[in-house]
């Protein structure tokens, strides 16, 4: 917020403790797991930049997290491109679907929206699971290789070693997050918030609303594509699972669950959710129903996800704004 | 490709079929999103829900028209106690959060349905008396199919005249069109949830009911059923009976018939319609209510 | 010079006529206000007026350029602020940042100014500062919007109209919910800002009204039946009927 200075604290705590925690994460969890919790991250951030910030529920983020990740796929196993070159392409699709979907989604009330972006989810999941000449289809996309990180001839960074990819993609997960951060404590993370508390005043102040929820999509969008990206390249192959609704759910389960009336909170929800996953699903085939259970025990008594549960116990004068209902 | 008459008539009639379950289902998920604003999730397990109740009661009473009867009855309470246990708590909080305890319901009652009924489809031979075909002339049809499209034919009726021609029916549609003025008017809002998202359970219930002789059973019907809801009334448009029952059937029949041309584009082809006309037309075919 | 001016404005919903063939003028630098018992139309004209709703029928121009049907986002690049009957402020940002985004629109589209940092436009700082001590709410401008009080709120509701330093004001009820000490404390605001705007104004405070307008225009059921300066409007009878039903 404009008037809220920010002390030193509050502003590079966050930081530091996530500094602390990506070298550590490693030893407590299996580095492939780790990197799974940084690239849903991205994914969980970026998605609350639309429904914490702006207040679109938008319920088909999987499409572009799911095509960033088929076209980085395509592109590495058939052209073997530069490691630059598939972070971008996939950030580019992600950009440029959204930019397509969104404005046909923009353009409807609340309802529809969720509506249009679940059946646009449906409908590229669809496509990826009929075109299996393309896309391995039920299978996946298997055979994806890891890009080296090599500039000309100089080989920086082997990739396959697992905990060099981890560290890869937790940078580019820093790099996506301060980049977010920018944006939604520059003016138009702003204008993103006048219409989330306000959307028909927020138009009679000047500001065209369609127009900057179609940003906010677009750059969700974006951030998307790139996190299919690195999913792609983490275990070889791209799931179909990658573009299914579920998934779409489960990103907004996470930032629920984290807290999105914070910036940081969505990265707690990833974070807990995978592990959650990850643990529950070796124990028990079921385990989506505690899922299910949990989702439903958040929604219906702990909205205000950790981020708030934390914040009430530890006083924590971290920035703070309260999720908006609509 | 073999284009016969025969069984290019046995293929339209399967779109009926379906496009009638699909109208019903359309409609069912029409009324609650329209006098609740919510995208019901749980819409397809609810669906699935009466298929299994159907199955188990079955196996229990061995008679087909007592399990009809009731399974989508079990349907309609899970509905009612749903409403009233889970997203009445979440009226002030927001339409949101209540679409995501539809979303969080729907994966719970797709596990314990795994858990209950195990991961394996079932299949049901229709009731006695109607498991062979009627000789239509140039084809024969099974009995069965053509008994679904009667019944449901007569509960879309029913809900229409329900609807249309009764007091309540008509504070439903006006709750649809305008809640706060429903409200206003000193009829328990809150009541009326309720009963709409009973009715609209129900409607599921009896559909996931009736397919099951045609289709049979698996523990993801629900969840594959569920984007196509979604089509039916995001093209039907919203709070539209009508609406629902025609892109139902247009989406059955188109289904079925691209079965025969084109089967594997068959579904993908529906979204893109489905998108094509929004962006024509953004309130539906037959929508009621502004975007 | 006429600033703004309405010609046969019409809008129907169904059968009903809200807004029945308005012809109104309003001069530049009076203060106009429009009153007439409820259910008038006088809410609905300005919601055409700032394209919330669109006419049936007739035409709106400001300063002679026509922007009948244009939609809401634009009205405020005319020179156009609009507060709100019903208080219609942004919640949660505090009282300051729901100035500084109405102040900040008009630099917004501009290239990628609204990626810059807040810090980087300290020209909007300092006019937010300005209008916030015009208007009695420095002290309060690192509150919450929603922690304010009705009287505050209803100021901050013209604050923001006033935050992009329109010509043109149209206010709408702002008085309204206020104790008699907050309506004075409004009134001679609206005083003030009279010297310096033109101002339309819909009121139902007859004290209000009767010492700050320059012009009076009454409406009843969607059409004007009166126009004048307030003597002319106390003792017009017609007004009284509409008013009164004919009793005084």
């Amino acid at each position: 917020m404009v008037s809220q200075g920010q002390g030193f604290y509050s502003r590079w705590m966050p930081w530091l403790a996530l500094g602390v925690v990506i070298v550590l994460l490693p030893f407590f969890v299996r580095p492939a797991i780790a990197t799974v919790i940084w690239i849903f991250a991205i994914l969980a951030v970026a998605f609350n930049i639309l429904l914490g910030y702006t207040g679109l529920l938008a319920f088909g983020q999987s499409t572009f997290f799911g095509l960033g990740a088929y076209a980085a796929g395509l592109l590495l196993i058939h052209y073997k491109v530069h490691l630059f070159t598939s972070l971008l392409a996939g950030t580019l699709i992600g950009l440029v679907a959204a930019a397509l979907i969104g404005r046909i989604c923009i353009q409807r009330l609340g309802l529809y929206f969720v509506l249009l972006t679940f059946a646009f989810n449906q409908l590229f999941f669809f496509i990826a699971y009929q075109w299996n000449k393309l896309t391995g289809g039920e299978d996946g996309l298997p055979g994806v290789p890891r890009a080296p990180l090599q500039f000309g001839s100089f080989t920086l960074l082997d990739l396959s070693q697992p905990f060099n990819y981890y560290f890869l993609t937790a940078a580019v997960f820093l790099l996506s997050l301060a980049a977010m951060k920018w944006i939604v404590e520059s003016p138009l993370g702003m204008i993103f918030q006048a219409i989330r508390e306000n959307e028909a005043r927020a138009g009679a102040i000047g500001y065209n609303v369609k127009r900057y929820k179609w940003i906010a999509f677009v750059i969700a969008g974006g951030f998307s594509g790139l996190a299919g990206v690195l999913y792609s390249m983490l275990f070889g192959i791209v799931p179909l699972d990658t573009i299914h609704w579920i998934t779409s759910g489960d990103v907004v389960f996470m930032a629920l669950i984290g807290g999105i009336g914070n910036f940081y909170g969505p990265i707690i929800g990833a974070a807990l959710f995978i592990w959650l996953s990850e643990s529950l699903s070796v124990i028990w085939a079921r385990w989506p129903l505690m899922l299910g259970i949990a989702f439903v025990v958040v929604v219906l008594f702990f909205r205000g996800g950790c981020m708030e549960a934390l914040e009430r116990l530890w006083g924590l004068g971290m920035e703070k704004l309260k999720p908006g209902s609509r | 490709m073999e284009l016969n008459l025969s069984a290019f008539l046995g293929q339209l009639l399967n779109g009926v079929v379906t496009g009638m379950i699909y109208a019903m289902m359309g409609i069912g998920l029409s009324l609650i999103l329209g006098i609740l604003d919510i995208p019901n999730f749980a819409h397809g397990v609810l669906f699935a829900l009466g298929a299994y109740f159907l199955y188990s009661l079955f196996a229990v009473v061995a008679n087909f028209w007592v399990a009809l009867a009731i399974a989508p009855l079990g349907v309609l309470l899970i509905g009612m106690a749903i409403e009233y246990g889970g997203i009445r708590r979440l009226y002030p909080v927001g339409i949101n959060y209540m679409l995501l305890l539809t979303f969080g319901l729907a994966l719970i009652f797709q596990e314990m349905i795994i858990l209950i009924w195990g991961p394996v489809g079932k299949s049901m031979i229709p009731p006695a008396g109607l498991e062979a075909g009627f000789n239509l002339g140039i084809v024969s049809y099974p009995k069965y199919r053509l008994f679904v499209m009667g019944l449901t034919g007569l509960i879309i009726l029913g809900v229409w005249l329900f609807l249309n021609k009764t007091k309540y029916g008509a504070i439903i549609r006006a709750g649809v069109e305008d809640k706060e003025m429903v409200n206003a008017l000193g009829i328990n809002i809150r009541r009326v949830f309720t009963i709409t998202f009973g009715l609209g359970s129900w409607l599921a219930g009896i559909a996931g009911a009736l397919i099951v002789p045609v289709r049979g059973l698996t523990p993801v019907m629900g969840f594959d059923m569920l984007p196509i809801c979604f089509v039916v009334v995001a093209l039907g448009g919203l709070g539209s009976l009508s609406g629902s029952i025609v892109a139902g059937l247009i989406i059955g029949v188109a289904q079925s018939m691209i079965m025969l041309v084109w089967p594997v584009a068959s579904i993908v082809v529906i979204f893109a319609v489905m998108a094509i006309i929004l962006v024509l037309r953004p309130q539906g075919l037959l929508g009621i209510r502004e975007v | 010079m006429i600033l703004l001016r309405t010609e046969k404005l019409t809008k129907r919903f169904g059968e009903l006529v809200a807004v029945d063939q308005v012809n109104l003028k309003v001069e530049e630098g009076r203060l106009h206000s429009v009153i007439g018992p409820n259910g008038a139309g006088k809410t609905t004209l300005f919601n055409l007026i700032t394209g919330e709703l669109q006419p049936t029928a007739g035409h709106i121009f400001f300063r002679e350029k026509e922007i009948t049907g244009w939609l809401p986002h634009k009205i405020p690049h005319l020179g156009i602020g609009r507060s709100f009957q019903r208080t219609n402020i942004f919640p949660k940002f505090t009282t300051f940042d729901n100035v500084w985004i109405a102040a900040f629109f008009q630099k917004a589209p501009r290239g990628l100014n609204a990626l810059k940092k807040t810090a980087t436009h300290p020209e909007v700082a300092e006019k937010v500062k300005e209008s916030l001590a015009e208007v009695g709410l420095a002290e309060r401008a690192n509150q919450r919007a929603c922690e304010l009080s009705h009287g505050d709120q209803r100021l901050l509701e013209v604050a923001i109209a006033l935050a992009a330093s329109p010509l043109f004001l149209l206010l709408d009820e702002p008085t309204s919910g206020l104790s008699p000490e907050e309506t004075r404390r409004m009134m001679e605001f609206i005083k003030k800002l009279s010297q310096r705007y033109t101002i339309l104004i819909i009121e139902h405070k007859m004290n209000v009204v009767m010492s700050l307008s320059d012009k009076i225009t009454v409406m009843h059921f969607g059409s004007i039946i009166a126009e004048g300066s307030p003597q002319e409007i106390q003792a017009d009878e017609s007004v009284r009927q509409a008013y009164l039903g004919g009793r005084r």
